[in-house]
Formats: structure tokens, sequence, C-alpha cells
């Protein structure tokens, strides 16, 4: 019950989220009103042109085929496939999910738009032209009034589904109430949940204000009694079907089990066969990185012996610690950043610059959890000032500090939330004293095209990124130490690291020791730019780097 | 203790096919094992979907067919189940039913009643009173005269709603991963950007709808001989 209080009372009240960054309520709001906007866009260009062309192969009685199977075709091809195919192929952008959806609504409509003229009694349509109507008036004084029960059945169907499929466009770069569901780190569960209900509400809410707008254009001839009544007892269901969810909500549940054994080795990976007694199930969030260093302790452990499972793409952190914590998952890795912003509350400008510090802060702040983070890679993964080499050299900088004089004159992109966040463009301007000529929010995926495409003068990047070497950007060193550090630590659940003792520590240790940054954005660059899977880049780094 | 050193290789200005994200037959037919497995979680998550989709809609119709005060109810509340946006139902469903397939099917289950019931209960009912009534004149008693009689001449509708019902759920399959239940949209979503990527695994989905459309189509053929009498 409470995660679902939790996330409705975020929707009517913001409040400060982890990551320093005021979340829920007005947003919500905007994020709705850009949402209806993206669906109302989509569906009317959908509707301008399918009824149009439906009516009129419906009144020369030609195109059935096409027509008919249009909605056939538009079903098999996935919603979220339909999107990927824009993004790929034509790039991010408003115009690009518009068009997608677009695509995703003409077919119900046309189809319906054809069957509603061609269902039309064909003695009315003599009768017509008896009185002497012309074809155009045929089609607008009879078939479309005649049609307008089916057309509109077609529009409800496609907008509702647009309304449903916009939740993706953020993967488009186009921001709607996805943008929770789909960026949770953010927004975090209470926003995500409450992110699915706006959605489910604004999917049943355009559902009935359609069907009653149909109702209120349908000839008054055409219209059924009860339709009043059925509108009522819908209402009532939807009230009851929402009662029934919330009183479901009050459950949850918990559990744990687990093996028993351990061992020790030393040297390189070395398989020691007491560790089989032990059940290990490696999870990991899921992005690149992070499936790259799951793979890599998974397959370590393998290597010395452990009972290995994995568990990947558990979405954001907070899932991920959800999953460890109820024993889904015995450990995975986790940036010392990350968990002090949205684990232990710490504001983003109180994280320690020290690595050690932080890292001491998010192992405290794990044990009291029952939790054992293990020493951090050597690798740290922040935000950075990125910019092209050419730029570099015509602005003669190497230090953020540098770039003082020259801001008034630079055009900074980053991710929406940069603007209010300290480890971005607020510490920018406190820490650095800098004051850009213009800040432009800009979705996460296009970071690195806005600087090859000279849109931005400077972009926030991150330090593993492995464009930034494909491309060759220079990243501004962070004299002042403002980004707070983000190495990644292996977490595991106490009993894990009670029952498997010295063993583990010492794999986890030994298979971490050659990451660094350099490293890990080579890692990434074979995933994400050579298209290798996570599992085949790890193998290569420990055989690579002699453990294997 | 030093580690020998991973390679780094020098990308920068790396234009070839894979690097650009483009669409590379090579990569595809060298990487095709990726996607066997997801396939099949695809084929699983929509197979058992449709299966207890149909099981319980089938089950709801036969019930509303005589007890026609139930159509109304029934209609409604599938009918908001069907209104409510997958991604929307597999979040609502977390905190319930936590992560992983079960949440996924029980929101493609949800997806499908709709559909089914509607389909199920127009079949029986568009059987011509004729044919009742023959059977009744052969001496069928209720029972002989649903399962011999309106259930074999109701079964073209019923398969063209599970056609629609399977198609549909390959395609709200693909959000499934949202739910932590894999399926294709795992791959779509992990590389959205890599066209070869894109296309296979969206192709794979879009073929999997097609075959799964004809092969109920040949199974009505199969089921319905005198239809092509």
């Amino acid at each position: 019950m409470s995660d679902f209080g939790d996330a409705i009372e975020l929707i009517f009240q913001s409040r400060e989220s982890n990551e320093g960054v005021r979340v829920g309520g007005s947003q919500f709001l905007d994020l709705a009103v850009d949402h209806m906007w993206l669906s109302l866009v989509a569906t009317t260009i959908a509707c301008a042109t399918a009824i149009p062309l439906g009516l009129w192969l419906g009144h020369i009685g030609r195109g059935g085929f096409l027509a008919i199977n249009a909605s056939n075709v538009g079903r098999a091809v996935p919603s979220l496939a339909l999107i990927a195919f824009f993004v790929a192929y034509l790039g991010v952008g408003f115009a690009n999910v518009t068009l997608a959806l677009v695509l995703l609504a003409v077919p119900p409509i046309l189809t319906n738009a054809y069957v509603g003229v061609r269902q039309v009694d064909r003695d009315t349509v003599d009768a017509a032209r008896g009185m002497g109507m012309t074809g155009a008036q045929v089609v607008r004084r009879v078939e479309m009034p005649l049609a307008v029960p089916l057309i509109f059945g077609g529009i409800r169907t496609s907008a509702v589904n647009v309304v449903a499929t916009a939740t993706l466009a953020p993967l488009a770069g186009v921001l709607s109430l996805g943008d929770p569901i789909i960026n949770v780190s953010t927004y975090g569960d209470d926003g995500r949940l409450g992110a699915a209900i706006l959605v489910a509400f604004l999917a049943v809410a355009t559902e009935l204000s359609l069907a009653a707008v149909q109702r209120a254009v349908t000839p008054k001839g055409l219209r059924r009694r009860r339709t009043r009544m059925k509108q009522f007892r819908y209402a009532t269901a939807l009230i009851a079907v929402l009662l029934a969810a919330l009183a479901l909500g009050a459950c949850g549940d918990d559990d744990d089990d687990d093996g028993g054994g351990g061992g020790d080795t030393a040297g390189q990976i070395e398989r020691n066969d007491a560790n089989a007694d032990t059940k290990i199930t490696v999870g990991s969030k899921n992005f690149t990185e992070q499936k790259v260093l799951g793979e890599i302790y998974a397959q370590g452990l393998e290597a010395a012996g452990f009972d290995v499972d994995t568990e990947f793409n558990l979405g954001d952190e907070k899932v991920a610690l959800k999953a460890l914590e109820q024993g889904e998952i015995d450990g995975y890795p986790e940036y010392t950043g990350t968990a002090l912003l949205s684990f232990f509350g710490v504001k983003a400008n109180e994280i320690p610059k020290d690595p050690a510090t932080a890292y001491e802060d998010a192992k405290t702040g794990f044990e009291e959890k029952g939790l054992v983070a293990y020493p951090p890679t050597p690798f740290t993964s922040s935000n950075e000032v990125g910019l092209t080499q050419e730029k570099a050299d015509e602005l003669e900088v190497e230090t953020i500090s540098d770039l003082e004089g020259k801001d008034q004159d630079l055009t900074l992109y980053g991710s929406p939330e940069c603007r209010q966040r300290t480890d971005c463009l607020l510490g920018l301007e406190q820490v650095y004293g800098l004051d850009f000529k213009k800040f432009v929010p800009v979705a996460i995926e296009l970071r690195h095209e806005v600087l090859t495409s000279g849109k931005a003068d400077l972009s926030i990047v991150f330090t593993t990124d492995p464009q930034i070497q494909r491309e060759g950007f220079v990243l501004l060193e962070d004299d002042q130490g403002m980004f707070p550090p983000y190495n990644s630590t292996f977490v595991v659940r106490k009993e894990l690291a009670d029952q498997a003792g010295d063993e583990l520590e010492k794999v986890i240790t030994l298979v971490q020791e050659g990451l660094t940054a350099e490293v890990m954005q080579e890692l990434n660059a074979r995933v994400d730019l050579d298209k290798k899977t996570p599992e085949e880049v790890a193998t290569e780094y420990l055989q690579e780097s002699g453990l294997l | 203790m030093i580690l020998a050193q991973v390679q780094i290789h020098n990308r920068a200005g790396d234009d070839s096919c894979v690097a650009d994200n483009g669409f590379c037959p090579n990569w595809i037919w060298d990487n095709f094992d990726r996607y066997v497995d997801p396939f099949w979680g695809h084929v699983y998550l929509t197979v058992v979907a449709v299966a207890i989709g149909f099981a319980i809609s089938f089950a709801l119709a036969l019930v509303a067919y005589r007890r026609r005060w139930l159509i109304g109810p029934i209609v409604n509340v599938t009918a908001i189940l069907y209104t409510v946006p997958s991604v929307a139902a597999f979040f609502l469903l977390l905190p319930v039913t936590g992560r992983g397939t079960t949440t996924a099917l029980i929101a493609l289950v949800a997806y499908t009643l709709l559909i089914l019931f509607r389909n199920t209960l127009a079949g029986l009912d568009n059987v011509p009173d004729e044919a009742k009534d023959a059977g009744r004149g052969m001496g069928l008693t209720n029972r002989q005269l649903l399962w011999r009689v309106e259930l074999p001449l109701a079964v073209p509708e019923i398969v063209a709603g599970l056609r629609v019902a399977a198609t549909s759920t390959v395609g709200l399959a693909t959000l499934a991963f949202f739910a932590g239940a894999g399926g294709l949209g795992e791959q779509i979503f992990a590389d959205i950007n890599f066209k070869s990527n894109v296309v296979t695994a969206g192709g794979l989905c879009v073929l999997l709808a097609v075959a799964l459309d004809v092969g109920f189509l040949l199974i009505q053929r199969a089921v319905t001989p005198w239809s092509r009498a």
C-alpha cells in the first residue's frame, strides 16, 4: 500500500530526489502535457491522412486489400521495434517520434474508415444519388455520417495505442511520462510508479472521453440506448479495479537462502573445489559498463570454482539493491558516488571528493544494511566536461579553470537535470564561477553527437564513454576536484561474505585490479562500438590480463 | 602483482559498418546466435500468455453465453485491462508481484482477455438458428448442442480472435523486459542505435507474429474441413 501511497503523493507534491533534483508535482504535470501533446499531434496527423484516404477508397470501392490488411500488418510490428527502427535509421527527435507514432496510428483508422463506408447500405447510397447528390455530397452527407461510429472506433483504438506508446518516446530523446519510467535513477521508484499510474490514467481517460465524443457525433438515428448506463458501469468498474489494485498493493514478500563452504587460493585465479559449495548469483544494472563488470566478476568467480549464476539487466540501482536485499542476487557492482547519493541520502555537494573516503562512507552505509562492499576499482566513471580537439586547441584549454574568461561565448550541453546538479552545471557555476552563454538540455544519448555536429562547444560526458577515444574528444581536467568519485565496488550480502571468506575478496580484488579508466573505456568500446557481447568482452579482458 | 596489459585499440575515425551502427549482414550472420535464446523466451511469453488468456476467456464466454447479464460486466472490466498501457501495467504490478516472468505474463494475459472473450462470444452468437434447430431436432441436449454444433461453427471467429491476440501479444512482449522477463525487446533495447541489431531483433518479432498468424489460420482450416466443401 505504501508503495502506491508514496507514488500518488509524489504526483501531487514535489520533493527533492536523492540526486538533489526536485521531482514530482508540477514536473509530472509538465511531462503529462508533453505526453498528451505528442499523442495529440500524432493522432491528428494520422486522422488527417487516414480518414480521407479510407473514405475515398471506400467510396470508389477499391483498395480494399490494402485498407483491410493495413491494420493486420500494423499489428505485427511491435511499437518498440518501430521506435527503435526510427531511432536507428532517422535518429532521435520530436519529428521522428511523431512520425513513428503516426505510422502506428494510421492502420486502425484507415481500416475502419474503409469498412465504415463499405458497410453503408448500397440502397441508401443509391437513394442519395437518386436525389441528385454529387459524389462529394454522397460522401459528406451520407457515407461519412453513417461511417462515423466505426471511424471513431478506429480513432479510439489508435489514440489509446499512441498514448501508450508515447511512453517510449524518451528512448528517442523526446520527453514524455515515460521519462520517469525509463530514467529511473533521477526519479526513483516512486516516480516510476507515479508515472505508470498517470500513463494508465491518461490512457483510460482518452478512451472514455473519445467514447463520449463518439456518442455525441453519431447521428441520432444510429445511437443505441443504454449507452449512458454502460458509461456509468464502465466508470464503476474502473473504480473497482483501481481499488482492488491498491488493496493488493498492501501485500509484500521477502525470502533468503544460501549454501555453505569455503577455501583458499593464491596468485592468479586458481580453482578451488571447496568453492563449489558456494552458490553466487552475480547481478548488474542494465547498461554496458555494468554488464561488463558483472561478467568479469562472474567469470572470475567461476574460474575460482564458485557455483555462479547471473542476473543482469536489473534496471537501476534501486532495483539492484532491492534484488540484493531480497536474496534474488548475492552481489553486484555499484558506484560509490551513486550509492552515497541514491542509497544513503548524501547530497551531491556533500560527497567526499577523495575516492578512498567516498568508498569508506559507502562501505559504512552498506554495513548498516547487512551488506559488504569490497574495495573499489581503480577507475572512476564520473561526469566530465568534453570538447573536440579543435575546440580545445582554439580555446587553448586543458583544465576547467582555463575556461574562465571564455565562458561567456560558450554553449554547454547536458542532460535536463544537469542544470540542478552540483556535479554538473550548478557546480561549474558555483565552484568554478563560470557563466556560460547558454546551457541547452539534451537527451543523454546525444551527448557526443552535439559535439561532432558542432552544436555544442562543450558537452557533459562520462569518463569511460568509448566514443571519447573514437571521436578524439578532449576531457578537461577537473582541477578543483568538483566531480564526485564514481569508483565501482562489488557489494555482496554479509552471509555470503562470511561463508566464502577471504577467497571471495581475493578473486574480486584480482579481477578488478587492471580496470583503469583507459581499460574500462576500451572494454565499453568493444561492446558499444565493436558490438561484442559483454560476456565475450569480459572473457577477453580476463585472458588478456593473464587471469584465465 | 602486475597484470598483463589489455590491448587498447585505436578507434579514432573508425568508419567500419559496425562502428558506424550500420546495417551489416556479415555481423548479423556471425552474431545470430545471440538472438536465439531471447527469441525462444519471446515465443514462451507469447504462447503461454495466449494459452492462459484463451482458457480464461473461453470459460468466461461459455458462462456468459447462457447468462447474458454477465456480458456487460465482463466486457467492461476486460476493456479497462485492455486500455491500460502495458509498460504502465508492468510497473503497477511490480510492487505486488515483483520482477520476473510472472509479472509479465499477468499483464500479457490481461491484454488478451477482451479480444478472445468478444470473439468467442460473437462466434457462438452468430451460429445460425437453423443449425441449432437441426441439432435440437436430432435430440441433442444443450451440452451436446454446444460442443457438437455451436462451438465447431464458432471456430472461425474464435480463431480470428486468437490471431489478433497472438500478434498483439508478440508486440507487447517486446516490452516485457521492463518487468525483467527478457524476450526480444531486451535485445532491441540493449542497442537501439545499432541498425543491424534493431533490424534483426525487430525482424524476428515480425516473423514470429506472422508465423503465429499463419499457424492459427492453418489450424482453423484443419479443424473446419466442412468450410472448404
